[in-house]
């Protein structure tokens, strides 16, 4: 199929998405559990220097940090980074996993003509629960370290560049939207294939290897809406200086919730293009191109 | 379902219970540093806008702000007593009073430190230093004297005590009282000796011996001071404290003992055991090494 072919199924791919998401909203509750555990979180980062969390944590943050960390304002210079840590590392491979599952698992009975249940999908992610955990670390530990590495690359590759932080973010935007194409289809392998870890693996990255630059269009569209978030994490210490440094926990309760909506894109449309190609794409990108 | 629905309720209470406790004000130490931050943030603001201005804009921003300023502190310290920002704010408010002259004013709210948070050495050494230092500019020599001695007395070990024996002393000699200013020396060299005998690894103790050097160096007693250094600090593990020795001591025989000879074996030394050091860097490009 050429490239003109397998961007036409864009058209329909995004209509019955949106037809879902409208029909059913309820496909953003997974999303919205997330987000309120990941405020959780960071309620409890932004609670460290206080008593009483910080007889429980503050030894951790001075080791690793320092101790200037525990006190006003310096604690709202680390909260960004621990916060993203958390985020990456504890709320996405358990709780954001598993939700994305469920939402994806929705996608799938609405397309079998089934009603999609969130308890019924969420019995189902749990059983799978390893290989979904599992997936979700290997991506997450993925976009950590191309994280790391492609601002270390632009740096010794590009030394005195303007505006450092802004091309670092954007490269690495640009690189790490294109390492999700990759993972992005574990979750509908397993929740609709019964696939295990490394057969979804295997799936998403042949998947995504027919149909890279339709699936890079779409993470890449959605995710535009995280990078608009970490441009005002950029502004944070002119935020900060600005306003009051509390600012920070806004912004990053606003980075929270512009994730509802990029994570529910990404995952509700991925579910839909795979399954439109599966099942009905063939035929249907054929009549639209016709 | 319905033992669901009674542990969630009960889950949710206690939830309620954290998030009351925590809006309490049960991290008052954070609440206090926060507000303390805030107000002091305006203070700074308003210092800028002091120093950028003319005479005529001073005196406006005196009368002005810096009463709004002094109520902010003051409503600072009313909402957080006996936290250490408190007493840094009681400080500030004395600063202010100081910057427009008002002096006995000034006198009296550093007064209120000492009275209100005796405990906090660090806050109480500032208000009798910076009260020592009022007398001093009025010409209140037995007052000065007094709070300067004070100082060295009582918070001696403090960031502000460690400093005041030198214009304590100087203040001394300029009065014409040698004799006096020799004790103050004599007094101050003894204790910095012990301090950092005895404490080589605080982080006060790079001052003390800094301190100490100047204090040597007014007296042009400057062997004596290599002396001290090469024979209790020298032969020491490899820590700032010996770094910053060694560096002073290179220094003192290279322009005050004439011995560039033995200076240049202690700079070398110092490139050897501390290579990544700035101290180092420099040396090697003024020494060619």
């Amino acid at each position: 199929m050429g490239l003109r072919n397998n961007f036409s199924i864009l058209k329909p791919v995004v209509k019955a998405n949106f037809v879902f998401l409208r029909r059913y909203p309820r496909a953003f509750i997974p999303f919205l559990i997330t987000a309120l555990a990941s405020s959780l979180v960071l309620l409890i980062l932004y609670l460290i220097p206080m008593s009483p969390l910080n007889s429980l944590l503050g030894q951790p943050v001075t080791d690793f940090y320092g101790a200037q960390y525990l006190h006003y304002p310096y604690n709202f210079t680390l909260l960004p980074r621990l916060f993203s840590n958390a985020r990456n590392f504890l709320v996405n491979p358990l709780m954001g996993s598993l939700m994305a599952a469920i939402a994806v698992g929705m996608v799938c009975n609405y397309h079998r003509g089934r009603e999609p249940a969130f308890f019924r999908n969420f019995n189902k992610a749990m059983r799978r629960f390893i290989h979904i955990a599992g997936c979700m670390v290997l991506m997450v530990t993925v976009s950590y370290l191309l994280s790391r590495a492609v601002p270390y690359l632009v740096t010794k590759l590009f030394p005195g560049i303007s505006r450092p932080a802004l091309i670092n973010s954007a490269v690495t935007f640009f690189v790490l939207a294109g390492a999700e194409c990759f993972f992005v289809y574990t979750f509908i392998a397993i929740m609709y294939k019964r696939m295990k870890f490394g057969g979804a693996l295997k799936e998403s990255f042949v998947f995504s290897g027919r149909l890279y630059l339709v699936t890079f269009a779409l993470i890449f569209s959605c995710r535009l809406l995280d990078f608009g978030a970490t441009l005002i994490v950029l502004r944070q210490p002119y935020l900060m200086d600005r306003f009051v440094p509390d600012i920070t926990l806004l912004i990053l309760f606003f980075g929270i919730i512009v994730a509802v909506f990029s994570d529910a894109l990404v995952y509700t449309l991925a579910a839909n293009l795979y399954i439109f190609k599966e099942h009905i794409g063939e035929s249907l990108s054929n009549d639209e191109v016709q | 379902m319905m033992k669901f629905n009674k542990k969630i309720l009960k889950f949710s209470r206690v939830i309620l219970i954290l998030a009351t406790l925590c809006l309490s004000g049960c991290y008052g130490a954070y609440e206090a540093e926060r507000a303390y931050w805030l107000v002091n943030r305006k203070y700074a603001r308003f210092i800028k806008e002091f120093e950028a201005a003319d005479e005529v804009g001073r005196e406006r921003l005196i009368s002005n702000r810096s009463k709004e300023i002094i109520v902010d502190f003051r409503k600072m310290i009313i909402s957080y007593p006996g936290w250490p920002p408190s007493a840094q704010a009681q400080l500030m408010i004395a600063g202010i009073y100081n910057t427009r002259n008002e002096t006995e004013r000034a006198i009296s709210e550093y007064q209120r430190v000492l009275k209100e948070y005796p405990a906090l050495n660090k806050q109480c050494a500032s208000a009798v230093y910076a009260i020592a230092v009022i007398y001093q500019q009025e010409g209140s020599w037995p007052e000065a004297e007094e709070n300067f001695k004070r100082v060295m007395k009582e918070y001696f070990y403090t960031n502000t005590g460690l400093r005041v024996p030198l214009p304590f002393s100087r203040s001394l000699r300029a009065r014409g009282r040698f004799e006096a200013a020799e004790d103050v020396y004599g007094e101050a060299i003894s204790k910095y000796t012990t301090y950092i005998s005895e404490n080589p690894d605080e982080l006060n103790v790079l001052l003390a011996l800094e301190q100490l050097i100047n204090c040597y160096g007014d007296q042009n007693r400057w062997q004596e001071a290599v002396d001290f250094l090469d024979n209790k600090i020298n032969k020491g593990p490899d820590t700032p404290l010996v770094l910053q020795s060694l560096a002073i001591s290179a220094t003192i025989y290279e322009t005050h003992l004439d011995n560039k000879e033995k200076a240049y074996k202690i700079y070398r030394r110092v490139v050897e055991k501390f290579p990544d050091s700035p101290a180092a860097k420099n040396i090697k490009e003024r020494l060619n090494l």
